[in-house]
Parts: C-alpha cells; sequence; structure tokens
C-alpha cells in the first residue's frame, strides 16, 4: 500500500517542480526584470494554471489516499494554509491581471506582486511540509501546533534557503539566463550544502526511516550534486529540460528518505493510508485520470512551445 | 456567546457565495466565447471574432480568480469540517478526485486555447480546444454537485452502524455517483449556471449598449444575441428542472420539503401556500392559500398526502425561513420565465427588442435579479438542510473544527474577498478599455 502514497508524493513532487520553476522565475523577475521578463512570461503563460491545477490534484488525492489523517491535517494546519492560500489567490490574481496590461509599469508592478506572493507561497507551502516530515512545533496528541518554532527553525529556514537555490538553479540552465550562469552553479552546490546542513540540524527528529541517515543518504546527494554540475557545463541542447527533471528527482529523493514516515517518525503512513475497494478506484481513476492528463500536457506543450504559427483558413 | 462553528459556517458560505459567482461565469462564458468563435468563423463575420478574443481577456482573469477561490473552498473543506471530510474521504471522495480531472481537462484546454490563436491551420480546431474548456468547466460543476447530492440524500456505506459506533463500513465507493438525488440536482445546478452565467453577460451586452453607438454598438449588440440565445435555453430547463427538484425533495428529504412548504402536520389536499411566516407554533401572514395545488404539485393528486414537521424532533428542523425564500425563488423564476417569453417573442416577430432602449434597461435590472436569484436558490438549499451537514448523518456542529484560530481568519478572508473582487472586475474594465473594441485584430 506504500505504492498509494508514493503516487501522492509523486504528484506533489511534480508541483513542487513546477512550482519550483515559477520561484525562479520569481527571483529573476524581481532581480533582472526588464532583461528577462518577456522570455519567462512566454514560458509561464500557459502553464501557470497547470501548475495551480497540481496543487489542488494533490490536495484531493491526499484526501483520498490518508483519509484517517485529515482530522490531525486539517486541524494542525489550518492558520498556515489558508493564509498560504491568500496569496496563491494574488498570485493567480495578479499574474492575469499582467497578461494583457498595455502600461508597462503597472505590467510590472502586477508582476513584482505576483513574483512577492510566489516566494510567500512557496516559504508557507515548504514549512508546512518541513514540519509535517519532521514533526518540528507539531504536538500531535494535542492537535496543536507552535506556529513560530515550525516557521522558525534552522531546518526549515535551511531547507527554504536550500530548494529556493535550487529553484534559482533550474530556472537559470532552463532559461540560459546567462548574467547568473556563474552563478547557477554556485547556487547549485550552496543548495545541495544548505539542504545537507538542514537536514543535519534536524537529525533528532529525522531518519527514523528506511533509509537512515548515513551512506545511502550521502550517495544520494553526492550524486544529485554531480548531475547538478554535469547540466551546468554542458553543451546539450536538452541539459535544461534535464535539469527540471533533476530537479523533481531532488524533490523526490528528499521524500522518500523519510518514507513511509512523517512528523519525525511518529507516524507511519501506513496506518492511515485507505484501504478495500475505496483504494482499488482511487488507484484506477488515478491510473485512467493520469493517461488522460499525460496526453492533454503533451498537447499543450506541442501547441504552445512547438508547434509554429500558421496562416489560417477561413480568415476575412 | 456566538459558537466557534458558526464561523465556520459563515466563512464557508461566505466563500461559497462569492466562488459560486465565478463559478458560473467560468462555465457559463467558454460557451458564449465558443459559439462567438464558431458564428464568426461560418458567416466569416469579424465582430463575432471580436468578441470571442475581447471574452477571453474576461475568462482569463475570472479564471484566475476563479480557480484560487476554488482551491480555497477546497481548503476550507477540509480545514473548517475535518470530521466531515474524513467521512468524505472513505466513502465520497471519488467525485471531487475525478472532478479534479475535468479541472485539469479545463485549465490545460485553457492555456491552448488562449495562447494558441494563430497556431492552427483549420480554425475550427481552435474553437474545438475551447469547447473542450467548456466541457470541463462544466464537468467540474457535475463532479462537485454530486458531492452536494451525496450530504443530501447519502448513501454508499452502512449508515445504521456508522450512526450506532461511528465505524465506518461496507463502503461501495460507486455509489456516490448516482445518489437518489444525483441526476435532478446535477441537472438543476448545471442550467442555472449557464442561466445565471449567461445573464451575467446579458448585462456586460446590454449595458455596454446603452452607453456606446455606431460600430460599437453592433459589436456588443451581436455579443448580446449569443448570450441572450444561451440563457433563453438555460431558463427553459432550470424552470423544468426547478420544478422537478421539489419532487425530488418530496421524496428524499420531507423535513427539508415540509420545511420549504412550511407544512406543519402531515396532510392530504395540501394547500399552497404563498407567504407565511412561522412565529409562536402558528403560521401568520400568509397572502394567499390555493387548495390542493401543493397535493397536485408533489404526486400528481389533488388528494396527495405531503409530509408536515411535526412529525421530526424540533431540534433538526432547518430555519424556517426557508419557506419565505423559497416563494421567492419560485416568483423571480416564474417572472423570469415570462420575461425570457415575451423578448422570445419579440425577436421571433421581428420586433428588435434589443433596438429598443427600455428592453436593454430591463435586461439590465433582470441580469442583477438573475444573479441574486442564484445566490438565493443555493442558500436555500443549504439552509434547508441545516442542522444536517450531512442529512440524518452528521449534524454542522459534529463536523466543525471549534478551534477559535479560526475568528481572526473569518474575519481577515472576508476583507479579503471584499477587496479583491471589486479590484479584479476594475482591472478588467481597464484592460478592455486599454485595447478598443475597433482596434481589437481579428
Amino acid at each position: 500500500m506504500v505504492l498509494m502514497f508514493s503516487i501522492n508524493y509523486f504528484i506533489f513532487s511534480i508541483f513542487l517542480t513546477l512550482f519550483g520553476l515559477e520561484v525562479g522565475i520569481a527571483v529573476t523577475m524581481l532581480l533582472e526584470y526588464d532583461k528577462h521578463k518577456d522570455r519567462m512570461k512566454r514560458f509561464l503563460m500557459p502553464l501557470w494554471e497547470v501548475t495551480g491545477t497540481f496543487a489542488v490534484f494533490y490536495l484531493v488525492n491526499l484526501e483520498a489516499t490518508v483519509p484517517s489523517l485529515l482530522m490531525l491535517v486539517g486541524t494542525i494546519f489550518v492558520v498556515p494554509l489558508l493564509v498560504a492560500a491568500i496569496f496563491f489567490i494574488l498570485r493567480n490574481a495578479f499574474l492575469s491581471y499582467s497578461e494583457y496590461m498595455g502600461d508597462k509599469s503597472s505590467e510590472k508592478r502586477y508582476l513584482h506582486i505576483y513574483a512577492i506572493a510566489t516566494l510567500l507561497v512557496a516559504f508557507i507551502a515548504i514549512s508546512v511540509l518541513d514540519s509535517g516530515i519532521s514533526g518540528i512545533g507539531i504536538n500531535a496528541s494535542a492537535y496543536s501546533i507552535n506556529m513560530l518554532k515550525m516557521f522558525v527553525n534552522s531546518f526549515n529556514i535551511l531547507m527554504f534557503i536550500g530548494i529556493a537555490l535550487l529553484s534559482v538553479f533550474v530556472a537559470a540552465v532552463f532559461f540560459d539566463v546567462r548574467e547568473y550562469k556563474w552563478f547557477s552553479g554556485l547556487a547549485a552546490i550552496l543548495g545541495i550544502i544548505a539542504i545537507a546542513i538542514a537536514t543535519h540540524s534536524a537529525m533528532e527528529y529525522l531518519f527514523s526511516a528506511a533509509f537512515g541517515p548515513g551512506a545511502p543518504y550521502l550517495i544520494g546527494l553526492l550524486a544529485l550534486l554531480g548531475i547538478a554540475l554535469y547540466l551546468y557545463y554542458s553543451k546539450n541542447k536538452y541539459a535544461r529540460y534535464a535539469a527540471v527533471l533533476w530537479f523533481l528527482l531532488a524533490v523526490n529523493f528528499f521524500g522518500f528518505m523519510q518514507s513511509p514516515y512523517l512528523l519525525g517518525g511518529t507516524a507511519d503512513i501506513n496506518n492511515y493510508l485507505a484501504t478495500g475497494p475505496m483504494a482499488f478506484y482511487v488507484n484506477l481513476v488515478t491510473l485512467v485520470g493520469g493517461t488522460i492528463l499525460a496526453v492533454s500536457l503533451v498537447f499543450m506543450v506541442y501547441v504552445s512551445y512547438i508547434k509554429k504559427t500558421q496562416s489560417t483558413t477561413g480568415s476575412y | 456567546m456566538i459558537p466557534v462553528f458558526d464561523f465556520d459556517r459563515f466563512l464557508m458560505g461566505f466563500s461559497l457565495g462569492v466562488h459560486i459567482i465565478l463559478a458560473v461565469i467560468g462555465i457559463a462564458l467558454p460557451v458564449i466565447i465558443v459559439a462567438a468563435e464558431v458564428v464568426g468563423i461560418k458567416r466569416k463575420d469579424p465582430y463575432y471574432t471580436r468578441i470571442a478574443k475581447r471574452l477571453t481577456i474576461m475568462l482569463i482573469v475570472f479564471f484566475a480568480v476563479g480557480t484560487a477561490s476554488g482551491t480555497l473552498v477546497a481548503l476550507e473543506l477540509l480545514f473548517l469540517w475535518p470530521k466531515f471530510m474524513v467521512l468524505i474521504g472513505k466513502v465520497a471522495i471519488l467525485t471531487l478526485y475525478i472532478e479534479v480531472f475535468a479541472f485539469f481537462l479545463e485549465a490545460i484546454f485553457l492555456g491552448v486555447y488562449v495562447y494558441s490563436w494563430d497556431k492552427f491551420k483549420n480554425r475550427y480546431a481552435h474553437a474545438f480546444t475551447g469547447v473542450l474548456v467548456a466541457l470541463g468547466a462544466v464537468l467540474s460543476a457535475v463532479f462537485i454537485t454530486m458531492l452536494n447530492a451525496f450530504m443530501n440524500t447519502p448513501v454508499g456505506f452502512n449508515i445504521p452502524e456508522y450512526l450506532k459506533t461511528g465505524i465506518i463500513a461496507d463502503v461501495h465507493p460507486l455509489a456516490v455517483l448516482a445518489t437518489p438525488s444525483t441526476l435532478i440536482e446535477v441537472a438543476h445546478v448545471v442550467s442555472t449556471s449557464y442561466f445565471a452565467g449567461g445573464f451575467i453577460f446579458i448585462l456586460y451586452f446590454a449595458y455596454r449598449m446603452l452607453k456606446s453607438e455606431g460600430d460599437e454598438r453592433l459589436h456588443y449588440r451581436k455579443g448580446l444575441n449569443i448570450a441572450f440565445s444561451l440563457t433563453l435555453i438555460a431558463t427553459f430547463f432550470a424552470v423544468i428542472t426547478g420544478i422537478l427538484s421539489i419532487s425530488g425533495l418530496y421524496s428524499f428529504q420531507p423535513e427539508k420539503y415540509a420545511a420549504m412548504e412550511l407544512d406543519l402536520y402531515p396532510t392530504t389536499h395540501a394547500p399552497e401556500l404563498l407567504g407565511g411566516f412561522y412565529t409562536n407554533g402558528k403560521i401568520t401572514g400568509v397572502i394567499a392559500s390555493i387548495p390542493g395545488l401543493q397535493s397536485f404539485l408533489a404526486t400528481g393528486s389533488v388528494n396527495g398526502s405531503v409530509p408536515g414537521l411535526s412529525s421530526y424532533p424540533q431540534s433538526t428542523w432547518p430555519p424556517l425561513i426557508v419557506h419565505f425564500m423559497f416563494d421567492t425563488i419560485v416568483g423571480l423564476g416564474f417572472g423570469f420565465g415570462l420575461f425570457m417569453l415575451v423578448i422570445f417573442l419579440m425577436l421571433l416577430f421581428k420586433m428588435h427588442p434589443f433596438d429598443r432602449k427600455w428592453v436593454l434597461v430591463l435586461l439590465v435590472v433582470a441580469a442583477v435579479v438573475g444573479v441574486f436569484l442564484l445566490e438565493l436558490g443555493w442558500a436555500t438549499a443549504e439552509i434547508g438542510r441545516q442542522p444536517w451537514i450531512v442529512y440524518n448523518v452528521m449534524l454542522v456542529s459534529q463536523a466543525a473544527n471549534t478551534s477559535p484560530s479560526i475568528i481572526p481568519l473569518v474575519i481577515f478572508f472576508v476583507a479579503f474577498y471584499l477587496a479583491v473582487l471589486p479590484f479584479t472586475v476594475l482591472v478588467i474594465k481597464r484592460l478592455l478599455k486599454d485595447r478598443p473594441v475597433s482596434k481589437e485584430q481579428v
């Protein structure tokens, strides 16, 4: 049954990868707006709704996968996630406002609000994820949360910095942002180091799980770093796409290190998973819906990014 | 002292009340856009293509705010009603889960539709991607309504066992897709969504017609043709399905039915009460009482028997204001039916109603009332189910998150929504103003 939760985490990792690219875009928009705005928007505009939809996909799949855990999740994370939802609305709204805005200064202002909202959503979402994994700030038996402890702890802050740096690396490679070329390689190294220190600092909360903190973790980190540096130096035209897949791999690596435990090893996912006929139908819908989704996404990528402009029939 | 679950209730109601407007726009608008595009291609009429392109700007902004508000509602379901969501997660989650894929269909093809006007050789192929947006939007509504139908007529698990022990057993996951009330609820929600969404664009086009002249007026006139056609069809189905919904309540939610009809006691030859309030154990303020009509509408016979509230403990009665709300809906619903019929006949006899100022003014007023009617219909359905969140299975008070941390969030969210929505409308107005109709490329 761990397969079911693995699917759930995989959906989350796709969302985080797409959103990670947005974090990289947000940072670039804030720092180098004039140079890169057009290229970033051209990429972002057909895709941003899909990223948002993946967030809902993850949420509903979570409800289907671990229904018994919902009382706990629903009670402790209510405030941070509803606040994140506010920033998510701002992200959507201001990005769409900017799309057809003729006035350049308003467009810039709206895109900066979009970028800040995106970073704030990312910070809150990663904090919730971190505290869900580590249990820092959570008293599960009392269904309570210490929000200051949840947000302000070395594990969370360093994880956020690490993930943000990796996002900048991926965005820089993906969009070939030359100003950051030297920085992007460094960002990957610093990002991995930040995450390594973060996990080390929270050792008492982490790694009650199958892998443990030893050799597999270290080898994994070094492998991720090696691939990042290879992509950084590679002249291959597909390296930019591989960078996105690398991010997906990194997210999954960190997640599966903890599998199948949550809350610092105190909650075993297997005890909360859906079972019986419901599990079967959830998996069936995932398979059928996932296939339709994959085909639709391929079509979207083809039409939006590959297909050339046509002269149409039936024009006036 | 107000119980915390009333804050939960208020926030959920407020969020849904706002989201419902964005949702009906998201359902009706793609249909209007695709219709305009297809008519434009078929008649080689650039006005219609221009309408499609300009409405697409609105669609993208409303979709952006609508999906975010939908995500918020999804989170609120989990956070405000955790015990309810545990039940849903174990018994009825398939509706929400399948809905996600409908949502994906809408989101993905919206991206394709909006950004690929010049990517297809055959312009019908582009229009077809818009059809998929419209399909995704309406399927989302269908699956969400299925969940609401489950809340009204729960099936798919051993309810007596659950009520006795709290254990969820004998789960049939597919049962949620076809509860006794599913078909009629879905039909009514879909038709009223097109009705209200269509009226919002009647409001837009009629108002713009009043404010413009010449070529621009012609542009809005053609837009009004399309919005009116959609709304006319939807009105017909909304009235029919509305009547059938009441029969459904009679069969499957007799207590709610009795509250909406203000039937204190089970009876035969029941009159239809127009107006009336329940105060101190008595009904007062009845405007008219039509003998036998209620029995006839519910059972097909003037002597048919109807349920009464006295058969149920008073603690489970819904607030009886629902009778007044229900009467208002019925009155306005028939008023709309007649109004649309008159305009349709004027069109049929080539009386050019849309060239008459008084018709345009009435359409603007009617559209505002139409949106009010949508909200009122939804509120009546939800208040009528109180105090149950899942009819006869789980009370709202049992399902709620009673943490006091909810209260400041409620205040903040209400203020936030009140700021975002007018700002969104203002931005759309500015976006369209910056792109005059005459300069829109086709």
